[in-house]
C-alpha cells in the first residue's frame, strides 16, 4: 500500500483560479471589490446610487445570482457594463466563474470592477474571487446581532455598509450591538452606515471607494 | 451548503494526487478541518458519501477526518490562546488585538491507497482465497 503525503489546501484549485483573475485586473489597473451580503441588503440598489452618483469612476459589474438576469438589467440602464452570471443553484460564486466572464469585460476602460457575490451570509465568504478588497453589507432590517451570528463574512470585510438606516428607528435596528460585536470580530474596520434612500453616510462610502482608486 | 462544491474540490484534488503518484485505488483520503474553517464536518461527509461514487479511483475510499482546534496569540499581551469562534477579543487584556494562528483551514494532508500491481496481486490473492475447490 502506497501512502503519499499531500498537505494540499482544498481550496487550492479555486486559489489558483483567484491569482490569475488577481492578475488580470492588476495587468488592466482594475480595482476588483467582491459584494457580499444576505439576499435583499440592498447590493444592487448600493450599485445604482454608486454608479450614478460618481459618473468621473468607471464601473464595472459581474452580476451573482442563482437565476434570473434582473440585476445586471438593472445595472445596465445606469449605463455601466454589466454581465450576469447565473449559478443555477450553488450559494457561492468561485473564482473560476468569474476568471470565465473576464474576458467579456472591456477591462481596459474600468477603474473599479463590483462583483455582486449571492446573496448569502455564509458560502460565498469561504472562496476568494481574486478581487482587491471585500465589501460586506449589513441591512438594518435584518438586526444588528447578525456579526457575531455570521462572524466569518465579517471577519474579513474591509469596508462594512450597514444599509437602509432611513428605516433603522422602525425596524428596531440597535447600531451599538454591531459596532460592540465588531471589535471583536473585525476591529479593523469601522462600519459605514448609510442610506440610498436619505443619502445619510453615502460620503463615507464614496470616499473610500475613492481611496483605493489613488493606490 | 458550501460543503458540496468543497467536498468536490477535496475529491478532485485528490484523484489528481493520486493519479500523479500511480495510485489506482483510494483506500483512505485523510483531511484535517479547522474548527474555526465555518465548515460542517458532518455536511463534508454526507457530500463525500455519494460523490466519491463518480469516479472508480474514490469509489471505495473512507474519508478521515482530523479536527483542528482553533489556536490564536493576542498581540497586545502575547497570550496564546484557545478560540471556538472567530472572535478576537483576548480574555486576559480586553483588547480585540488576537490573531488567528491555527483552525482555519481545511487541508488534504495524506492519500493511502494502491497501485495496479498491488491491485492485480491482492485481486488473485482473493480470487485463489475465494475459490472453496483449491
Amino acid at each position: 500500500m502506497a501512502e503519499i503525503v499531500v498537505m494540499r489546501a482544498v481550496t487550492s484549485d479555486n486559489k489558483l483560479h483567484a491569482d490569475n483573475v488577481r492578475k488580470i485586473l492588476d495587468d488592466n489597473g482594475v480595482i476588483g471589490l467582491n459584494l457580499m451580503s444576505s439576499p435583499g441588503a440592498g447590493k444592487t440598489t448600493l450599485l445604482e446610487k454608486t454608479i450614478a452618483d460618481n459618473p468621473d469612476i468607471k464601473f464595472g459589474v459581474i452580476e451573482g445570482d442563482v437565476y434570473t438576469a434582473r440585476d445586471a438589467d438593472r445595472i445596465e440602464k445606469t449605463g455601466a457594463p454589466s454581465i450576469q452570471l447565473n449559478t443555477e443553484g450553488a450559494c457561492h460564486l468561485t473564482a473560476n466563474m468569474v476568471e470565465a466572464v473576464l474576458p467579456k469585460m472591456n477591462l481596459k476602460e474600468l477603474d473599479i470592477l463590483i462583483i455582486e457575490n449571492i446573496g448569502n451570509l455564509i458560502c460565498p465568504s469561504a472562496f476568494s474571487l481574486g478581487t482587491h478588497k471585500r465589501v460586506v453589507l449589513l441591512s438594518t432590517p435584518e438586526g444588528g446581532d447578525k456579526v457575531l451570528k455570521y462572524p466569518a463574512a465579517f471577519h474579513r470585510a474591509d469596508a462594512i455598509l450597514v444599509t437602509k438606516t432611513d428605516i433603522a428607528d422602525a425596524v428596531g435596528f440597535d447600531m451599538n450591538i454591531v459596532l460592540d460585536d465588531l471589535k471583536s470580530v473585525n476591529p479593523k474596520t469601522e462600519p459605514i452606515a448609510m442610506s440610498v434612500v436619505s443619502g445619510e453616510g453615502v460620503d463615507g462610502w464614496y470616499k473610500w471607494l475613492r481611496g483605493l482608486l489613488k493606490k | 451548503m458550501h460543503e458540496f462544491a468543497l467536498t468536490e474540490d477535496l475529491l478532485k484534488l485528490s484523484r489528481e494526487e493520486a493519479r500523479k503518484a500511480g495510485i489506482v485505488r483510494l483506500d483512505k483520503i485523510i483531511v484535517s478541518i479547522g474548527d474555526l474553517s465555518g465548515i460542517s464536518i458532518d455536511s463534508i461527509e454526507f457530500a463525500f458519501s455519494f460523490l466519491r461514487e463518480e469516479d472508480e479511483i474514490t469509489k471505495e475510499a473512507e474519508l478521515v477526518v482530523k479536527r483542528v482546534p482553533g489556536r490564536g496569540r493576542c498581540t497586545s499581551c502575547g497570550k496564546e490562546l484557545e478560540l471556538d469562534r472567530l472572535y478576537l477579543y483576548c480574555p486576559d487584556c480586553n483588547t480585540p488585538t488576537v490573531e488567528i494562528t491555527e483552525g482555519r483551514d481545511f487541508y488534504v494532508v495524506s492519500l493511502e491507497g494502491q497501485d495496479a500491481d498491488e491491485l492485480a496481486g491482492k485481486s488473485t490473492e482473493s480470487d485463489g482465497e475465494g475459490s472453496p475447490e483449491s
